[in-house]
């Protein structure tokens, strides 16, 4: 297990690499560069700047190469460069942006979770009733419904009816628990609405899948109750398939959630990210992304690690 | 063996089994058409057909376990001490399963739960039917369990996972499970079919063993004459969803006046007869039960005596012997082409 691991960790570094190839190649030949915004932004604060200055300012007169492993050598000492346009470095962007949006990205999934897995083992024990029915009907609207929309009517509809507004001040979960609680509370349900609706039908199917076994009628013949049917021996088996859509849906969530960001003004790293892009700023978007990526691969060492947990059959090499 | 003096502790009259599907579910596959028998406290019992006769089936609906849908009984009564277990509610039901009325089935390697130890699976049942007892205990009297099944290291062994264990030993697991409680009935559907020879016959005297000790009935669903004859106190011959003959083991083997139970008998391999003696099996194949007319008997199609009165109308069943019956009009020929075999 520990071999393993650390087997999956070292693992990491080549892929990593790579990662950091593609963004960095992919990023300059994205249309329009850096250079042009500089000159731009220069105009408009009244001052004159050459390309050739803009090019030096931002260190991009030296060869693609030569830049590609400065970065590399920076990022394994810990530096991941200066933003072109904040005045700040990308180290200090990302971890003072990435917890946030990782909170999000957690009460969601808790309550997303919590939400799916009772009401798809519901459906999948009546199956075909009006009650399963009705909430795969509700499931569907959800999982299609665009979030934007979801967050307007949460947005507009509690302040028209009860006169209660969302509270759309940030307040950081060091500074006040509650406050910062309430403030997540909304934005983590619409989030979870959405993923919410896949992950019910989700589990209903898996639950399905597993319920004709043998085993199932071993239990029944146990004299086991429904509850304990369902749970201890219908989906303790369909665990595999369900763990792997739950960790692909966090991995999403981390830098996925920037309408709801957005809306709900939350200074999340999603929300960074879009900006970074269409600045082509280059190193908080490299910088972005290679984190996103650690974040992607240590939820699927997680996952596959769980698989061993939910089924002493696999084993880990 | 002598005709069965105990109490009657499963009486079931009349069963019916369907099987529904189509748009309106206008197919109707009479899976178990009108079964009836009786199992004494402490019998062993042999349900013998070939496959798709409708007896694992029955099983199934005693136990209420038929899946529905497309299963459905739509008649007749389970009688288990005398209350009909098809108008029990779930709750009761549950009470009963695994408590009174045990069952093993065909497939250990598929019958047991794949990512629970074996141990803890008997011990759930154990904490099922005793709310009391801790988990601890319930563990300890699962590995006991383990042992009196034979099997070695039970310890060990009860923190092993199923796919650890060699077919038999899943088997005899199983069997530890559904005899953890205590049960008066036992229903062992086909629990050696999918074992070696070898193991067959340790299943076997496994469960005659414990039946005797435990003061159980069991109720072994087979299509292995040989089986029968050496630990079934009576048999019931099912064919087309319904029992055509049923009495002692000696009685029907020695006098059977079924021309199905004869063709069972006569597909059996000998080594007691010449070589040139070949086997006999029964000609055609088990009827489609959606398209044989209810009132008719379901053997006809394949039956050397059938006449127009076995299509126009069932044949009742008559006792022959002591505790012997038979549902056919040709008892006569059938006993004395028995009587003319070697």
């Amino acid at each position: 297990m520990g071999k393993y691991v650390t087997k999956r960790l070292l693992l990491l570094i080549p892929t990593l690499f790579l990662v950091c190839l593609m963004v960095f190649v992919l990023m300059r030949m994205v249309p329009g560069s850096a250079v042009e915004m500089v000159v731009y932004n220069f105009k408009q604060n009244g001052q004159v700047i050459t390309e050739a200055e803009a090019r030096a300012r931002l260190g991009l007169d030296k060869p693609a190469v030569e830049q590609f492993f400065v970065w590399i050598w920076g990022m394994l000492h810990g530096d991941l460069g200066d933003c072109l346009f904040r005045g700040d470095t990308v180290w200090h962007v990302i971890s003072s942006e990435l917890p946030v949006s990782l909170e999000l990205a957690i009460m969601s999934f808790i309550i997303s979770t919590a939400a799916s897995i009772p009401l798809g083992l519901f459906c999948a024990a009546h199956p075909d009733t009006a009650a399963d029915v009705a909430i795969r009907t509700l499931s569907v609207i959800f999982a299609s419904v665009p979030v934007f929309w979801i967050g307007t009517m949460v947005l507009v509809y509690p302040a028209v009816w009860w006169g209660y507004s969302v509270p759309l001040t940030f307040v950081p979960i060091t500074k006040g628990f509650v406050a910062n609680m309430k403030m997540f509370l909304v934005p983590s349900l619409v989030a979870a609405l959405t993923t919410c609706g896949n992950n019910i039908r989700f589990v209903r199917t898996c639950t399905l899948e597993v319920m004709r076994q043998d085993y199932v009628r071993t239990a029944w013949a146990k004299g086991a109750k429904e509850r304990r049917v369902m749970f201890s021996h219908a989906f303790r088996n369909a665990l595999i398939p369900v763990v792997t859509m739950f960790g692909g849906s966090v991995a999403g969530m981390i830098g996925g959630n920037v309408v709801i960001e957005n809306m709900f003004n939350i200074p999340g790293i999603g929300q960074q990210v879009v900006t970074a892009l269409s600045n082509r700023d280059y190193p908080l978007a490299q910088g972005c992304t290679v984190v996103f990526a650690i974040f992607v691969m240590l939820v699927n060492l997680i996952v596959d690690i769980t698989y061993k947990w939910c089924d002493p059959r696999v084993t880990l090499e | 063996m002598a005709v069965q003096e105990g109490e009657v502790i499963l009486d079931v009259q009349n069963l019916q089994t369907w099987f529904l599907s189509g748009k309106h579910q206008e197919t109707r596959l009479r899976a178990v058409d009108g079964l009836s028998y009786q199992v004494h406290k402490g019998e062993f019992v042999a349900v013998v057909g070939e496959s798709g006769s409708g007896k694992s089936v029955s099983a199934l609906s005693v136990m209420g376990l038929v899946p529905y849908p497309p299963g459905l009984i739509v008649g007749g009564k389970v009688l288990f001490h005398g209350k009909d277990l098809l108008q029990a509610t779930d709750e009761e039901m549950q009470a009963i399963r695994g408590e009174k009325i045990a069952m093993v089935f065909q497939e250990p390697s598929t019958a047991l739960n794949p990512v629970v130890t074996v141990g803890k699976q008997i011990a759930e049942a154990l904490r099922i039917h005793n709310p009391g007892m801790s988990k601890k205990e319930a563990m300890a009297k699962a590995a006991g369990l383990l042992g009196e099944v034979g099997i070695p290291n039970p310890e060990v062994r009860a923190r092993q996972y199923p796919f650890e264990l060699s077919g038999g030993m899943q088997q005899r697991a199983m069997i530890a499970m559904a005899v953890s409680c205590g049960p008066e009935l036992l229903v062992a559907d086909e629990p050696t079919t999918a074992l070696d020879v070898t193991v067959q016959a340790q299943v076997l005297d496994l469960l005659d063993r414990l039946r005797k000790k435990l003061g159980m009935a069991v109720v072994l669903i087979t299509h292995n004459l040989g089986v029968v004859a050496r630990y079934a106190d009576s048999v019931k011959v099912v064919y087309g969803g319904k029992a055509v003959e049923t009495g002692p083991t000696d009685a029907v083997f020695e006098e059977p006046c079924h021309p199905y139970t004869l063709g069972l008998l006569r597909a059996v391999p000998r080594l007691d007869l010449p070589r040139g003696y070949g086997l006999h099996p029964i000609v055609g194949e088990p009827p489609d039960m959606s398209k044989v007319p209810e009132e008719s008997c379901a053997f006809a199609a394949r039956c050397r005596y059938a006449t127009d009165g076995c299509r126009e109308g069932r044949p009742p069943m008559e006792e022959v012997g002591e505790g012997h019956y038979c549902a056919c009009f040709h008892k006569g020929e059938t006993l004395e082409e028995r009587r003319a075999l070697p």
